[in-house]
């Protein structure tokens, strides 16, 4: 594939690396000197020095040919802009942006950026992974039905414990699709009860967490 | 925006000299508070095109005086 980055910080050099280094032909843009100065160093002629956002720059780095073209850039604005220059004016089939303000992050997915990271989330997620007992784990967001999957371990004194998992009276969204149990995931049947370490994976909405969470964690 | 009480506006006019920052607030006017009259500058008039197909009303400075300079040499002659 060939893929352009816009915003060669530490996150765009690693990329542009990683992604060299399995096959891609990749061009990177940098608009600050130094940073450019470093990101040539490192990349050679792959780096060039430039605006993203502006047409001379994109059309220089061929953007009309390009697969991917991910924005990397430290300002959600020139992010957008970057992805939306790319889709409109060059038809890129697939664009990439880094957004840092998490409120932009529905706007970017409105306007059709089509993978949207936000650096927030993701580090929040990495944080929740590895703070124990942490109620709710976001494993995947499914965002053209922003639908959440959760990993949720069961407390022991939890007042499902014991309960058919087809009892539990979930919220209308959300459903539990897989008990992991000491020996093993099963996908719930009617016979399937809940026990004490059991781990629940359901999906649901960003709406019904906090009452799927009482519901599943609920001392009565 | 919010702070601006952007709720309560009629207009909403974009028309600093970044336009990246021009185009993302605009949109966010215009999509998530729907406000009725929203106008973006592009300060580079090669993105014009570009962000004309985003159902953005646009003005550009160089765009408008070039015009205004063609109308006035046409009315002259």
């Amino acid at each position: 594939m060939y893929i352009i980055i816009i915003g060669c910080g530490r996150l765009g050099l690693q990329l542009s690396k990683a992604l060299m280094a399995v096959g891609h032909e990749v061009t990177a843009i940098e608009r600050d000197p130094t940073r450019y100065k470093a990101a040539s160093h490192t990349l050679g002629t792959v780096a060039i020095e430039g605006d993203g956002t502006s047409m001379k720059t994109l059309s220089l780095a061929g953007a009309n040919r390009a697969d991917l073209v991910v924005a990397l850039t430290g300002s959600d604005e020139s992010n957008l802009a970057v992805c939306q220059i790319a889709k409109y004016g060059y038809n890129a089939p697939r664009t990439m942006a880094l957004v840092k303000s998490p409120p932009h992050e529905a706007l970017f997915r409105l306007l059709e950026v089509d993978t949207v990271i936000n650096s927030t989330h993701l580090i929040l997620t990495t944080i929740e992974e590895e703070v124990p007992k942490w109620p709710l784990i976001h494993l995947l967001n499914l965002k053209t039905h922003s639908m959440d999957i959760v990993a949720m371990p069961i407390p022991p004194d939890a007042s499902v414990i014991g309960e058919n998992v087809n009892d539990i009276d979930l919220p209308p969204n959300s459903f539990i699709s897989l008990v992991v149990k000491n020996d093993g995931p099963v996908i719930p049947r009617e016979d399937t009860i809940l026990e004490v370490d059991d781990e629940v994976i359901v999906v649901t909405v960003p709406s019904e967490e906090q009452i799927l969470y009482e519901k599943l964690t609920g001392v009565e | 925006m919010t702070s601006a009480s952007i709720g309560l506006t009629d207009a909403f006019w974009a028309l600093s000299e970044d336009d990246s920052k021009n185009t993302m607030a605009a949109q966010i006017a215009k999509h998530i508070f729907n406000i009725p009259n929203v106008l973006c500058l592009i300060n580079d008039h090669e993105k014009l095109q570009v962000f004309q197909k985003l159902d953005l009303e646009l003005i550009s400075t160089t765009t408008t005086i070039s015009e205004n300079i063609l109308s006035s040499i046409g009315s002259t002659s």
